[in-house]
């Protein structure tokens, strides 16, 4: 039969006190994952070519979508 | 119908600048990027479990930034922004890849796509189901406090 509290006194033993072993485990694991530098540039490269595609492609958008309302009216404007 | 035309492309052109105004120069994209990338690569690591998948979501969540404009009142509003929209994200790339069929004859190579981490605390930490890796990590590692925790992903304090 295990004694009352011998629980708590072993996770103390193995996490230490307020399980700040396991916090600091924890925060290692997390702290092992990191990004390599080439990587690092590789994305930032990827994600500056993206976004500016991506400006480019709203741009043509928005010019398509005023001249489609600028030919509706023009044609309303020809029948009225 | 000339005056109109005119008008109509002023209009056009002051879209266009306000868009373009409202988005970051390089510059600023580059600082923003160098101060959060860790941590949004770490979020997305933890979720995805693999590199290639992960610079994916990283590119996405900086994208998303980029596309919009938004403006932030602090930094730490700006990396809890970031953090919401990886982890976003990456939990919708899951459930597309959930949905997603497969070819049988390719299965021998996806078993590689996920690569087992020489940490066993990683392994374990990445183990866990997606609603407990966010908040083990959002409270280990950025050292959140709970209620700071539940405004992210919107849930009570029991629930963090």
């Amino acid at each position: 039969m295990k004694p009352a509290g011998k629980g708590q006194e072993i996770s103390e033993k193995k996490y230490g006190i307020g399980g700040d072993y396991m916090k600091k485990e924890i925060y290692d694991a997390f702290e092992s994952i990191k990004p390599e530098e080439d990587a690092k540039e590789r994305m930032l490269t990827n994600i500056q070519s993206m976004a500016s595609e991506e400006f480019t492609r709203r741009k043509g958008l928005m010019k398509k979508q005023y001249q489609n309302v600028f030919c509706v009216l023009q044609q309303l404007l020809q029948q009225s | 119908m000339r005056r109109f035309a005119i008008k109509n492309r002023i209009y056009i052109e002051r879209q266009v600048n306000e868009m373009q105004s409202s988005l970051r120069t390089d510059e600023e994209i580059e600082k923003i990027y160098n101060r959060h990338v860790d941590t949004i690569y770490r979020i997305c690591y933890s979720f995805m479990k693999n590199a290639a998948d992960t610079e994916d979501m990283v590119q996405e969540t900086f994208l998303k930034l980029i596309v919009s404009g938004k403006q932030f009142q602090s930094e730490p509003h700006e990396k809890a922004w970031l953090i919401v929209t990886a982890s976003n994200a990456c939990k919708d790339a899951l459930k597309c890849r959930c949905h997603k069929t497969e070819n049988i004859e390719d299965y021998p190579s996806l078993t590689y796509k996920t690569s087992v981490p020489e940490n066993p605390m990683l392994a374990v930490v990445l183990s866990l189901p997606i609603k407990y890796k966010e908040v083990v990590y959002l409270y280990y590692y950025e050292g959140y406090q709970t209620p700071e925790i539940a405004k992210m992903p919107h849930c009570s304090d029991s629930t963090v």
